[in-house]
């Protein structure tokens, strides 16, 4: 079995990042190629992150350390977890706790706090929000310099977006709390919330089961009339219209991609999978198709949200990643 | 429920982005809650029980780092693996069924091994008073149980029961919240923007809207 792992999930929370390098795994170790497929550092690792920063984390055995563009290891594997580097520092973790380390190695700074950290760091990194943590049965914040800013306090809560991150009360009511741990967008009994994207969060009228959305002033823009919309992803979102089928509305609610699919994924770099049937291929934001239908074994859907060019799938029992503006294979495994 | 849909679920429900009270709501509308004949296939439960799952494999393996479990893998005998975390593989059926046979045949067309035991999921709310419990039963094998909470009593049902209680309560909610089913069904109209009145909170604005 090979699998990928792309570790920014663009559709979730779009970022800037240009990535170079996409890791891969070959019989059992993973390496590197480039948008081009051409294999830039060949499989040697038991594991890889992406690049952030100039670096990216390889596990050797037990422990993490970090790697350059060139291969080269920069920080030992002595870690049994590494975030990635965001403005210069990484989180990291061994048998004594968390800890702040540059891009050296040199630890600069013991992260203190008995808890753990409940989101990937590279999500909240994208946005520079701030970390979702559980110290047992509860959930609270840190920031990038390892600083406790919302003590864990929540039943349940969800990763910052927009500024914003959803959370559930003892009174189980949701509502959305700010970086500071204001509350500023309180929720009826009856309305659950999804965690923002482009400035709009959809809410759920749990008795009806129909969808709106709101923007981080708790306005409602979208009326609760949606069946199931994901998070708007390049202007758009994906909605069941009719009889199942999929189609896709733009901010203002309009149905701009008729319903016409079985499945439809959200946009990224201004392509969607949408399948009919047996057969998936890639449409533009017009609707028309860039890359024919074809019949797939399996979508990476990891690699579908990744910001890169290529996705992974299997096809005619072959993995490849296919080009998402065209469906051409850019590199067999 | 279509693959790439679960997977797409289960991807934003690990990361935070879907609040428990919202899974079992996404998942009973990808299936069919909304038609005109309801659900249909009862493979909804486990499509539930298996996102629950695959985000119990999240915490335990993931560590904070962006790297999902794979759902419905395909091999090369057209089998599925429900869910699999590098060579760990867990087989997902309800109590009363064994995954024995398939787990066997997983392991002997690959380099698999039978997923460690974690922690269960207890009483998680479905739909009306309907609840779901998952546990790691034994290496590699997850069940659900479907719970009825209601008067009280705590009933155990089946899966095809389970169904009809999603399928009767919808109905009946949608009944009494005004809703003609058959006039939502395939009547997709959007309202347009709200008119932005500044500084509205959107606790009144719910009030107004949701009297009803």
């Amino acid at each position: 079995m090979k699998t990928v792992r792309e570790n920014y999930l663009k559709s979730i929370y779009p970022i800037g990042l240009k990535r170079t390098l996409i890791p891969f795994e070959q019989d059992g170790k993973w390496g590197y190629f480039d948008q081009e497929g051409n294999v830039k550092i060949h499989p040697l690792y038991d594991d890889a992150d992406a690049f952030s920063e100039g670096l990216a984390g390889v596990r050797i055995s037990d422990f993490w350390g970090f790697i350059n563009e060139e291969g080269s290891i920069v920080v030992t594997p002595e870690y049994h977890f590494v975030g990635p580097f965001v403005k210069g520092q990484s989180i990291v973790k061994n048998s004594k706790g968390y800890f702040l380390i540059d891009q050296s190695g040199v630890q600069i700074k013991t992260i203190a706090g008995d808890f753990e950290i409940d989101e990937p760091i590279e999500q909240a990194a994208s946005h520079e929000e701030l970390i979702k943590i559980q110290h047992g049965e509860r959930f609270g914040y840190i920031n990038f310099s390892g600083d406790i800013v919302i003590s864990p306090q929540y039943v349940e809560s969800g990763t910052f977006s927009n500024g914003l991150a959803w959370v559930k009360t003892d009174q189980d009511r949701y509502s959305f709390i700010d970086s500071s741990g204001t509350t500023t967008i309180e929720l009826p009994g009856h309305m659950i919330p999804d965690s923002f994207s482009e400035g709009m969060a959809a809410v759920r009228d749990i008795h009806s089961l129909k969808s709106g959305f709101i923007d981080t002033s708790g306005q409602l823009i979208i009326a609760f009339s949606l069946s199931n919309p994901d998070s708007f992803s390049e202007g758009l979102t994906t909605v069941i219209v009719n009889k199942g089928k999929m189609g896709y509305i733009d901010s203002q609610g309009h149905l701009v991609i008729e319903g016409a699919y079985d499945e439809a994924l959200p946009f990224i770099n201004g392509t969607a999978l949408v399948s009919i049937d047996d057969k998936s291929g890639f449409i533009d934001k017009k609707g028309d198709l860039v890359a024919p239908m074809q019949q797939y074994d399996y979508v990476d859907i990891q690699s579908y949200y990744s910001d890169s060019s290529a996705v992974l799938v299997l096809q005619d029992g072959k993995y490849k990643y296919i080009n998402r503006h065209s469906g051409k294979t850019i590199f067999e495994i | 429920m279509q693959v790439k849909a679960l997977q797409s679920i289960s991807t934003r429900y690990n990361l935070g982005r879907i609040a428990n009270g919202n899974l079992a709501p996404m998942v009973l509308i990808a299936n069919g809650l909304e038609s005109s004949k309801g659900i249909q296939n009862v493979t909804v439960f486990h499509d539930i029980a298996q996102i629950i799952a695959a985000k119990q494999v999240y915490k335990a393996f993931a560590g904070g780092r962006v790297l999902m479990p794979a759902l419905e893998v395909p091999l090369k005998s057209g089998r599925e693996i429900d869910i699999m975390w590098k060579d760990q593989i867990w087989e997902v059926k309800p109590f009363g069924t064994s995954a024995e046979e398939q787990l066997k045949a997983y392991t002997e067309e690959g380099n698999y091994t039978r997923g460690k035991e974690l922690n269960p999921v207890k009483d998680f709310h479905l739909y009306g008073n309907l609840f779901m419990s998952v546990y790691f039963t034994s290496p590699g094998v997850v069940n659900y149980s479907l719970n009825l909470k209601q008067d009280g009593k705590t009933t155990n049902l089946s899966v095809i029961e389970a169904r009809s209680y999603v399928n009767n309560e919808y109905a009946e909610r949608s009944r009494n919240a005004g809703l003609a089913q058959a006039g939502v069904i395939g009547a997709f109209s959007v309202a347009g923007r709200v008119a932005q009145g500044a500084g509205a909170v959107v606790r009144a604005l719910f009030k107004e809207a949701f009297s009803w």
